[in-house]
């Protein structure tokens, strides 16, 4: 049996939204410029995939939305807008984002602090999440950007964004999320959540890699990142397009919004089975509270267990899960969430996330505990941390 | 960036038999009790290597005879698959070495009884730190049986535990001219990179890993120019005596050893001039003469290693 819950990387690419590529990829397509018939029937599928991402969103009628080869793009195309247009001019001089940003941002950044911008990076707390009080004392009239995202990718933990949005707002200060694991996740409502800028990504949502978007609202700065700008739909990002990939994203973005109740519930079903399943076995701890997490995705602890040991043995019998600690593909820039939360530095080696999405059902993770189980107590069996019941 | 580094990099899928075998059903693992230390009339020595903070910690359990011999080996591990592979087969060659033996266990031995087939590594670049890692433990054990301890030193790199005397020795053992290759052959730099030079976002440190590297750099370079014994001119240039010399060096180091791991070994007969070639005659001895491979693996083999060390336009012709 084949598992796989490693959802906040990469999702499988939904039978609908392969159905609403199929056309732009098995038969001729046009260019979005082109005079024909195939430019046509292009632009048609361009006009109902962006009116399908404004409505998800609940974005404005003024807002912007374009279509980008993904959350990293979009993050990199903001970044360093602000840079070119706004400190380099000298009216901004500089950004605060949250430590455990995705990568894009933090190594944007880091470039960032490397041309001389100040970058404050905001510690999470023992919750896992930024605490908005502490924007207030990075924040001056000066700050360019306040990037961070809305849930993290590693522990699922939601950061509290209307908050941040509210004091950033009483500073006159943009303020951008990267949204990639919360879309499908957790409501996203553009008119309740008054950020200036949001970044997506199709992989997460059971579109394609590949394809994104960045959000603007009305009356923000935006500029290209990538030249090549034909006509509007190219404005901030030059073409060709990859329309396949937009159609994709169009309707992964309207299942994700119409699913998000009921689908949503059913996952977290079936993750609260696999925690309590996993706080069933001993020496085991889930990270970040409950109520603090978006529905599918777990980070637990596995005392005396090394976290690569663990996803080695799961796969074996076919079940993907992930960690970040794994040397050599481990997320190192980003600092430890263990020591954030306050643990025990020997535990930083012992995690293990599940991610799950609306595919997986009751069987695999019935599967997935016994096969866990088993392979806690064979990794073990001769581990020389083993949590005492086990000595 | 060359094909070869772009390309995506097999982890679990592209690792060799042995290494999965080993990983899947290690043979040597688990604890070695007092009353089955007495019972192959040893005492039991336990040591402790490594930590949970750097993912990787090794517990060797040995059972020493009078005479300070590695009678029986076990171990406890909290690491990855590899490393636990790689673990493995240290234990398996521990046993029935005394300490100093065991000392005596280098990189390249170890290395070689994890390969599939002679001419592929074992692991992949970025993991050959766990070769280092295993083998440091065996000392630290040893020493600590014999009632020393090691000499400390200070740790450079805290995401790996890579102490500063690691770092120096594997420079000069391994010949490593950038960061990257330290962080291959110890860790360190490998994880989150504050230690390699000084970031605009992270507190000062006392050691660098640039430093370090310039530093033995310049001592080896010193040292090299104060021994006097090397001839710094491209092999064309050389005479045949020189030639001969170099040629000679080159099997000592990378050849002789895997053949005599067979039991075999080779002589150099004569080096001549042929036209723009450079011929190598070479007689096998012990169980390399009659091996069907002596003609064909093993000889490409070193023929390889001569055309990447030396020169392309070497042959070698087995008598």
């Amino acid at each position: 049996m084949k598992v796989y819950l490693d959802n906040n990387r990469v999702t499988p690419v939904d039978p609908q939204v392969l159905g609403a590529m199929e056309p732009l990829l098995k038969e001729p397509y046009g260019d979005l410029h082109a005079l024909h018939w195939a430019g046509a029937a292009s632009r048609k599928a361009y006009n109902t995939a962006l009116e399908k991402c404004y409505a998800a969103l609940h974005a404005g009628e003024k807002d912007t939305i374009f279509f980008t080869s993904g959350s990293p793009e979009s993050n990199t195309t903001l970044l360093m807008q602000l840079y070119t247009r706004q400190i380099l001019t000298g009216r901004k001089n500089s950004l605060i984002i949250s430590e455990r940003e995705p990568l894009s941002i933090l190594q944007a950044a880091a470039w960032l602090e490397e041309q001389g911008v100040k970058v404050h990076r905001l510690p999470v707390t023992e919750e896992g999440i930024v605490d908005p009080e502490s924007l207030t004392d990075y924040l001056t009239p000066r700050t360019g950007l306040v990037s961070i995202c809305l849930v993290d990718p590693e522990s699922g933990a939601i950061n509290p964004l209307e908050e941040i949005v509210r004091i950033c707002q009483s500073y006159e200060v943009p303020v951008h999320t990267d949204a990639t694991w919360a879309v499908g996740k957790v409501p996203i409502d553009l008119e309740t959540l008054e950020v200036d800028y949001l970044s997506l990504s199709g992989e997460t949502i059971h579109a394609p890699t590949g394809i994104g978007a960045l959000y603007a609202r009305k009356d923000t700065e935006l500029s290209p990142l990538i030249f090549g700008t034909r006509s509007a739909p190219e404005r901030y990002r030059g073409g060709p397009l990859n329309l396949a990939g937009i159609a994709g994203l169009g309707k992964a973005m309207e299942l994700a919004s119409d699913a998000l109740d009921f689908e949503m519930e059913d996952t977290r079903e079936l993750r609260d089975a696999l925690e309590e399943g996993i706080a069933a076995l001993s020496g085991t701890r889930s990270l970040i509270e409950w109520s603090r997490r978006v529905p599918n995705t777990l980070l637990a602890i596995f005392e005396g267990v090394e976290s690569e040991a663990l996803l080695y043995e799961l796969n074996r019998d076919g079940i993907a899960a992930f960690s970040t600690t794994v040397h050599p593909y481990g997320e190192w820039v980003r600092p430890s969430l263990i020591e954030r939360l306050g643990l025990d530095p020997a535990l930083k080696h012992s995690t293990v996330g599940f991610a799950l999405s609306r595919y997986n059902t009751e069987e695999e993770i019935d599967y997935t505990l016994k096969h866990l189980g088993k392979a806690l107590e064979y990794l073990r069996s001769f581990s020389p941390v083993a949590p005492k019941e086990n000595a | 960036m060359s094909k070869a580094r772009i390309k995506a990099q097999g982890f679990w899928e592209d690792a060799p038999f042995k290494i999965e075998m080993l990983a899947e059903k290690p043979k040597n693992n688990g604890r070695l009790t007092e009353k089955e230390a007495k019972e192959l009339q040893g005492t039991l020595h336990i040591h402790d290597f490594g930590s949970p903070e750097i993912g990787m910690m090794v517990r060797w359990y040995w059972a020493l005879d009078e005479a300070g011999r590695i009678v029986a080996c076990r171990y406890e591990l909290f690491g990855s698959p590899v490393l636990r592979a790689v673990t493995d087969m240290a234990a398996l060659l521990c046993r029935n070495k005394s300490l100093e033996e065991a000392e005596k266990i280098n990189y390249k031995s170890l290395e070689y009884f994890l390969r599939d087939h002679p001419s592929n590594p074992a692991l992949p670049e970025n993991r050959r730190y766990l070769i280092l890692f295993v083998l440091r433990s065996i000392v630290a054990a040893a020493a600590a049986a014999r009632g020393e301890s090691l000499p400390d030193s200070p740790v450079v790199c805290e995401c790996s535990g890579a102490e500063l005397a690691t770092i120096e020795n594997a420079i000069r053992d391994f010949d490593l001219e950038s960061v990257e290759a330290i962080g291959d052959y110890t860790g360190a730099g490998a994880f989150c990179g504050r230690c390699i030079a000084p970031r605009a976002d992270s507190a000062p440190r006392e050691h660098y890993l640039v430093d370090i590297l310039r530093r033995l750099r310049r001592e080896m370079e010193e040292e090299r120019k104060a021994s006097g014994t090397v001839v710094d001119k491209p092999f064309k240039e050389m005479n045949p005596e020189e030639k001969k010399a170099a040629i000679n060096a080159v099997i000592d180091e990378h050849i002789r050893q895997m053949l005599v791991m067979d039991g075999g070994d080779m002589e150099i007969l004569d080096v001549k001039e042929n036209g723009e070639h450079t011929d190598l005659y070479i007689r096998y001895l012990g169980a390399c003469s009659g091996c069907a491979s002596a003609s064909t693996g093993t000889l490409f083999a070193i023929e390889g290693i001569l055309k990447q060390k030396l020169d392309p336009n070497i042959r070698v012709l087995p008598l």
